[in-house]
């Protein structure tokens, strides 16, 4: 498969268009990362499945400029960078076992509070439920326009889809707040 | 109720960068002026990274799910690195042995009546005990590690594996206890976890380099996988080592 009918594939596609690109490069990946870095077949998996989802992001958000590698190498590229990262975090997490104290820098701090606050409009999202939550991420994390939207969430045009997804984020910021 | 939409419609436009220069600066000043605008932004912008970080998990999930539904990548094993050294396992590979010492006879019987040639068997021969040679003493006498090797020496792989595995996990991983697992495992038959070590000794250290690439490369050749066999022979063959002339040998007679 070549970039653009990927990038087209992806696009105009749903999860099974995804799918099919997981399963077509999944046995060479995790056979490569359970051999590069040693680790377990469940730990590989993770790496790959973050490596497909960061293709999806850079994709939708027009991310991929360097259209001369392969796809394949471009994924190997991606699972390398998320291979170092999950060390680097489990050698993080080591340390301060082994040192017996806690990194409390203000990054870390800010890091937390940050999680803290995602996890919390997730749960917010969870009481909103669907239409609104499939309309929001539809629209924020998938990149889908009004038209396709309102397509998928069965409204009547990309008008109605708009104003619903503002009536959406605006339901979504009185949970939040309320649970905060 | 109005309002707020066409706040949110602004920020929106200010967040993604698609504002025009001059709605930008009254944005900026409102900002700094009025602070129940500013905690609409401010809300607006973590609503968006929240839903963005929600659909991210989402779409793991799902590729979790299609994870599941599919069948073990091939050649995936359980993790031995961690799983060989379970006591529990080596009882369980300890109660097949008969099985599989049963298996490779049928298999030699077998083979012997096709008249195929076993280069297997006439190059296999255990990798001798060079780090505890029996003395002649008791068993009793004997240190774990002793005993461990005499066991070895004398062929009764269940009670040797059962004590390897034991020694791994009381004083560490070593190359000599590794080598010799795997050889054990060899001599089992169990040529899956005997490929597995022999292949993490290669990855990991040099000195057992030409013995390890001999024996793997041997385990490839029973199991079949004559190119891996192959590519394990011939890197043996490219210093000058003790097992260069047998490699070669056997390198010369598989290609044929």
């Amino acid at each position: 498969m070549d970039w653009s009918s990927l990038i087209k594939k992806i696009r105009s596609g749903d999860y099974n268009e995804l799918e099919q690109v997981y399963k077509m490069y999944r046995e060479e990946f995790i056979l490569w990362i359970i051999k590069s870095c040693k680790c377990s077949d469940d730990d590989a998996k993770d790496v790959y499945q973050q490596t497909i989802v960061a293709l999806y992001e850079n994709i939708v958000n027009d991310k991929i400029q360097n259209f001369n590698s392969s796809i394949k190498t471009y994924l190997f590229a991606i699972g390398k960078n998320k291979m170092y990262a999950t060390s680097r975090d489990k050698h993080k997490i080591q340390m301060e076992i082994d040192e017996g104290f806690e990194l409390t820098s203000d990054e870390t701090n800010r890091e937390e509070e940050n999680t803290k606050k995602l996890e919390g409009v997730e749960k917010g999202l969870d009481k909103l439920g669907d239409p609104c939550r499939k309309i929001l991420e539809l629209y924020y994390y998938h990149k889908k326009t009004m038209n396709e939207i309102a397509k998928v969430a069965g409204l009547k045009n990309s008008e109605t889809a708009k104003n619903m997804k503002y009536k959406c984020l605006k339901r979504l910021r009185a949970i939040y707040l309320k649970g905060v | 109720m109005k309002n707020e939409t066409i706040h949110i419609e602004l920020i929106e436009k200010y967040l993604e960068g698609r504002i025009s220069k001059k709605d930008k600066k009254n944005f900026e000043d409102r900002l700094c002026s009025d602070s129940a605008f500013k905690s609409l932004v401010e809300d607006v912008r973590g609503l968006i990274e929240g839903i963005r970080y929600a659909a991210h998990n989402d779409l793991l999930n799902e590729l979790k799910k299609t994870e599941k539904s599919l069948s073990p990548v091939q050649t995936l094993h359980k993790p031995k690195t961690v799983g060989f050294r379970r006591f529990k396992y080596a009882v369980a590979v300890a109660a097949t042995i008969v099985l599989l010492l049963g298996s490779i006879f049928t298999i030699i019987i077998s083979r012997s009546q096709t008249g195929k040639e076993d280069y297997f068997m006439k190059y296999y021969t255990p990798y001798p005990n060079i780090i505890h040679p029996v003395q002649r003493a008791e068993e009793e006498q004997m240190t774990k590690e002793e005993l461990a090797y005499y066991y070895y020496e004398s062929e009764q792989y269940n009670k040797a594996l059962e004590l390897f595995l034991e020694l791994q996990e009381e004083t560490g991983d070593s190359e000599s206890t590794r080598f010799y697992l795997a050889n054990i495992y060899m001599a089992m038959g169990n040529y899956d976890d005997a490929i597995e070590n022999f292949t993490i000794l290669l990855n990991d250290s040099v000195l057992f380099e030409n013995q390890t690439r001999w024996y793997l490369g041997l385990c490839y050749l029973e199991d079949g996988n004559l190119k891996a066999a192959e590519e394990q022979l011939e890197r043996i063959t490219e210093t000058e080592n003790s097992y260069k002339d047998k490699a070669e040998e056997l390198l010369s007679k598989i290609k044929k």
